[in-house]
C-alpha cells in the first residue's frame, strides 16, 4: 500500500510541477501582458492544487492535510480575483489593445 | 522744451489732470500705461524662446551626431563590458568573503554569548512566555519595540502632514473617479468572503503571539492588509462607519500610553529584583506571560492603523472623516 501511495504522490507532485514550470515558461515566451495572465494564473491555480494534493497524498489524513486544504481554498479565492483585476486594469489603460488580441466589439 | 507730440492723453498728461482735479483715478487705468512695456516683454520673452528652442535642437542633432561616432560606440561597448566585469569582481569577493563567514550552528560562533544563553535558558521562567521571541522583544527589550510603535506612529503623523488635503468635501476624489475596479462585484464577493476571514487570522496571530510565532507586529500588518482590501472592495464610505480618523487618533493614542506606562510600571516594579505584581500564569496558557498579551494587542493595534492609515493617506489625502 505504501508504494501505491508514494506513485500518486510523485505523478501528482511532479505534474504540478510540470504545470508551475509551463506557468513560468509562458510568462516569459509571450509579448502581451493578457497572455503573460493566462499563462501565469494556471500555476497558481492547477498547479497549487496538484503539488497540494501530493502533499495530502503523503501526510495522509491529519491536521496538516486540512491545513494545506485551507491554504488551497484561500489561494483560490484570492489568486482568480487578483489576475482579474489585473486584467481588468489593462483592458481600460491599455490603448492599443486591439493589436495584440482579438477584442470583442464594445470592449475597448 | 520740446513737448513730444503724443502728451494729450498718456500717462503722464492724465497724471497732471488727475493731480488738478480734472480727472477720476478710474480713469488712470484705462490708459494703460504699460501696453507698450508689455508688448516688448512679450516680444523678448517669445525671442528669448526661440533662441532656446533653436539652441535645443542645435544640442539635440549634435548629440545625436556625437552619438554616431566609431569611439562613442566604442565607448559604450567598452562600458557593458566593463559593468560586467565590475559585477563579477564584485560577486567573486563577495563569494570570497562568504567563505570566511563563521559555520552556521558552530558553538564557537561570536553570537554564541552569555545574552542568547540566558535568554533560552531562564527566558521560560523569567517571561512566562512559550515563544522566546516574544518574550525578548516584548519583556527584555520590550522598550525597543515601543520605540518601534512611536516610530511608526509618527512615520503615519509625518505622511498625514505631507499628504494630507484640505478637511473640505469638494477636495475629496469622488469614489466613482477613483477607477472602474472600485466598484467590481468579482472584488467585492471575494472580499465579502475573505474579509471575516482575514480579520480573524489576524487577531489569532496577534493573541496567540506568546505562545507562537507572530505577534503583534505580524498579527497588525494582517489586520492593516484585511482593512485596505475592505477599502478597496466597498469604497471608503462603508469603512467610515467603524473607522474614522477619530477612532484613529483615540485608539492609537490609548495603545501607546497603556503600553508606555504599562512597561514603565513593569520596569520599575520587577526589573530591579523587587517583586512584580503582574502574575506570569501558566505557561502555554492563553493567559500567561505576564504584559506580553496586552502589549502584544497594543502593538497589533498600532501597526494596523498605521498600516490602513498609509494607504488612505497615499490614496485620497486624508484618513476618513467623522
Amino acid at each position: 500500500m505504501e508504494w501505491l501511495r508514494f506513485v500518486v504522490a510523485a505523478i501528482l507532485l511532479f505534474t504540478g510541477a510540470l504545470v508551475e514550470v509551463l506557468a513560468v515558461f509562458g510568462g516569459f515566451k509571450f509579448k502581451y501582458v493578457l497572455n503573460r495572465i493566462h499563462s501565469s494564473a494556471m500555476g497558481d491555480t492547477l498547479g497549487l492544487l496538484l503539488i497540494a494534493a501530493g502533499m495530502c497524498v503523503i501526510w495522509g489524513f491529519s491536521m496538516t492535510t486540512l491545513k494545506i486544504i485551507a491554504m488551497v481554498l484561500l489561494f483560490w479565492m484570492t489568486s482568480p480575483v487578483s489576475c482579474h483585476l489585473l486584467g481588468r486594469l489593462e483592458t481600460e489603460t491599455n490603448e492599443k489593445l486591439g493589436e495584440e488580441c482579438e477584442v470583442q466589439d464594445g470592449w475597448i | 522744451m520740446k513737448l513730444r507730440e503724443d502728451i494729450e492723453n498718456s500717462f503722464t498728461d492724465k497724471v497732471e489732470k488727475w493731480m488738478s482735479g480734472d480727472l477720476q483715478p478710474a480713469d488712470i487705468h484705462d490708459a494703460k500705461p504699460f501696453r507698450h512695456y508689455e508688448a516688448a516683454q512679450e516680444a523678448e520673452v517669445a525671442f528669448i524662446r526661440d533662441v532656446v528652442r533653436g539652441e535645443e535642437e542645435r544640442q539635440h542633432e549634435a548629440y545625436k551626431e556625437w552619438n554616431q561616432k566609431k569611439s562613442v560606440k566604442n565607448l559604450r561597448r567598452a562600458y557593458g563590458v566593463l559593468s560586467v566585469l565590475v559585477c563579477i569582481g564584485i560577486i567573486a569577493v563577495l563569494l570570497y568573503t562568504v567563505a570566511y563567514l563563521p559555520s552556521f550552528g558552530d558553538k564557537t560562533n561570536p553570537d554564541n554569548n552569555e545574552v542568547s544563553q540566558r535568554y533560552i535558558e531562564k527566558g521560560l521562567e523569567e517571561t512566562g512566555a512559550v515563544n522566546i521571541v516574544a518574550g525578548m522583544i516584548l519583556d527584555y527589550r520590550a522598550f525597543d519595540t515601543y520605540g518601534e510603535s512611536n516610530v511608526l506612529f509618527i512615520a503615519c503623523c509625518c505622511v498625514l502632514i505631507l499628504l494630507r488635503n484640505d478637511n473640505k468635501k469638494e477636495n475629496l476624489i469622488p469614489d466613482e473617479q477613483e477607477g472602474e475596479f472600485q466598484r467590481n462585484p468579482i472584488l467585492a464577493v471575494a472580499a465579502k468572503v475573505l474579509f471575516p476571514i482575514i480579520l480573524m487570522f489576524g487577531i489569532v496571530i496577534i493573541l496567540n503571539g506568546h505562545l507562537s510565532p507572530g505577534g503583534g507586529f505580524s498579527g497588525g500588518a494582517i489586520i492593516g492588509a484585511g482593512l485596505i482590501l475592505y477599502a478597496n472592495a466597498f469604497g471608503f464610505d462603508k469603512l467610515e462607519k467603524f473607522f474614522t480618523a477619530k477612532t484613529f487618533r483615540t485608539v492609537v493614542f490609548i495603545a501607546l500610553l497603556f503600553y508606555g506606562l504599562a512597561k514603565s510600571y513593569s520596569f520599575y516594579t520587577g526589573a530591579n529584583h523587587l517583586k512584580n505584581v503582574i502574575p506570569k500564569g501558566t505557561p502555554g496558557a492563553i493567559l500567561s506571560g505576564g504584559l506580553i498579551l496586552p502589549l502584544n494587542i497594543c502593538v497589533g493595534i498600532v501597526v494596523a492603523c498605521t498600516m490602513y492609515g498609509f494607504y488612505s493617506l497615499f490614496k485620497r489625502g486624508v484618513l476618513s472623516d467623522a
